[in-house]
């Protein structure tokens, strides 16, 4: 079970995810981030500091977004990524793809 | 000036020959989302293919002076069928090919390097001066006919290997033949012949892409969660409370300590390049280009390494938790590669 909230801050969305993210939680998060980015928000930003699993389809979900965000002359960028989920992106060595942040205000203060 | 012009129209009829099958290779090879194949290695195929050619010649030659005409029903496409999908055939045996996607175009390639040939040697013996359509025929028709048999081979072979081993190459030897015979049997006017080819081989090529994707996607993300389960109960200690961990601590009433240390090691190795693997299919299914991964050649050095201090029988016992694939073996030569 995943829960997602989104606020905007500026240009960018911010998405927090809580949980664990598996086929069915992943949809609902590149919903959210297509959401927001509809919305204007041209960069994304991901609160991971609470999401302690992460399947293959999570995974796929953020290098969707990512791809989405860079081809729009955006960026993802994850905050609090650490654990388990630290552990998928380093082992299928997609974390290098990612700018990684310790708080949402870092994050925020980096886009701008 | 007439020398000059009978060059220029050979050059034209040659280019119209081979253009739809080098625009029908090319689009196959875009189609292809997680680039199973490198150009290097579809290039490699169309010169293979080349190759097969040269070889069928002879081989008509002195079937049609046995034979006659009737040789081009049966004898000619046996012949040139074996010769073009012998590649695709050593593919699959050193698991080079994994999904009928990668079959596909590496069959398509091979047709299409061995209508270039065909076309070569149809063009030095036709007067220089012959109508278009022939050409329009030979292109649309002929070699794009060399290039569908031989990925349908490719594709049917790859599909039935899993459960019929060496065996699955006879149907799909089978199936090219029929429908090379069929074509050259002249059932149909050249024109029609042409037109049903350029109708239906995109559309059942669509067909098996779509379908290999489908089945690549639900492989990948299904093997993928596994090892991320099996990585992460091994990181955290609860491995040995897995069934998996249970059945590996029963094999210590077997094997030396060591061994079955070093079977849990692959266990975990294995998960991990597996892993790595399957995130870099991901990369690129969503256009990325993955970095250079400089543990890569250790890792693959250090399974080497434990698959030989188990042996023979302690990888037969290990069957249960890494069971010999063809798909985790193509993955791993990829790795390799």
């Amino acid at each position: 079970m995943m829960t997602i909230d989104k606020a905007t801050r500026g240009n960018a969305g911010i998405v927090t995810v809580d949980g664990r993210m598996d086929a069915d939680a992943s949809t609902d998060f590149e919903a959210a981030c297509t959401q927001l980015t509809a919305r204007g928000a041209k960069h994304v930003v991901a609160d991971l500091t609470a999401l302690t699993y992460i399947s293959s389809m999570g995974l796929r979900a953020f290098l969707a977004v990512a791809k989405a965000r860079q081809e729009a002359g955006g960026e993802l960028v994850l905050v609090g990524l650490a654990g388990f989920v630290k552990q998928v992106f380093d082992l299928t060595r997609v974390t290098s793809l990612f700018r990684l942040c310790d708080s949402v205000e870092a994050a925020l203060e980096a886009l701008k | 000036m007439i020398g000059g012009a009978a060059q220029r129209l050979s050059l034209a009829a040659l280019l119209l020959s081979l253009a739809p099958v080098v625009a029908f290779l090319l689009g196959l090879v875009a189609l292809d989302t997680y680039r199973l194949l490198t150009v290097k290695r579809v290039v490699a195929a169309v010169l293979i293919g080349c190759g097969a050619a040269f070889v069928c010649y002879p081989l008509n030659t002195l079937g049609f002076a046995d034979w006659g005409g009737q040789f081009a029903y049966f004898g000619a496409p046996a012949v040139e069928e074996i010769a073009k999908a012998a590649f695709v055939f050593y593919c699959i045996a050193r698991n080079r090919v994994g999904f009928p996607v990668d079959a596909a175009v590496i069959g398509f390639a091979l047709g299409s390097g061995f209508s270039l040939v065909e076309n070569l040697v149809y063009l030095y013996q036709l007067p220089a001066f012959s109508s278009p359509l022939v050409w329009l025929v030979r292109g649309l028709g002929t070699a794009t006919m060399h290039g569908g048999t031989t990925a349908i081979v490719a594709i049917v072979t790859v599909a039935l290997a899993a459960r019929w081993r060496w065996i699955a190459a006879i149907p799909a030897l089978m199936i090219g033949i029929f429908l090379h015979g069929l074509y050259n049997s002249g059932v149909m006017p050249a024109l029609e012949r042409t037109a049903l080819i350029m109708v239906t081989l995109p559309g059942l090529l669509m067909a098996v892409f779509w379908q290999s994707e489908r089945m690549l996607a639900r492989w990948l993300h299904g093997k993928l969660d596994n090892d991320l389960e099996t990585l992460d109960k091994m990181d955290s200690g609860s491995f040995l409370e897995s069934p998996a961990g249970v059945y590996l601590s029963s094999l210590r009433g077997s094997f030396q300590p060591e061994i079955v240390t070093d079977m849990f090691c692959l266990l975990r190795l294995s998960a991990e390049l597996s892993a790595k693997a399957k995130g870099e299919l991901l990369q690129r299914e969503l256009g990325f280009t993955p970095a250079e991964d400089p543990e890569r050649g250790e890792l693959l050095r250090e399974i080497d390494t434990l698959e030989r201090s188990i042996g023979r029988a302690g990888r037969s016992a290990l069957g249960p938790l890494l069971p010999p694939s063809a798909r985790d073996q193509w993955e791993r030569m990829r790795m390799q590669q």
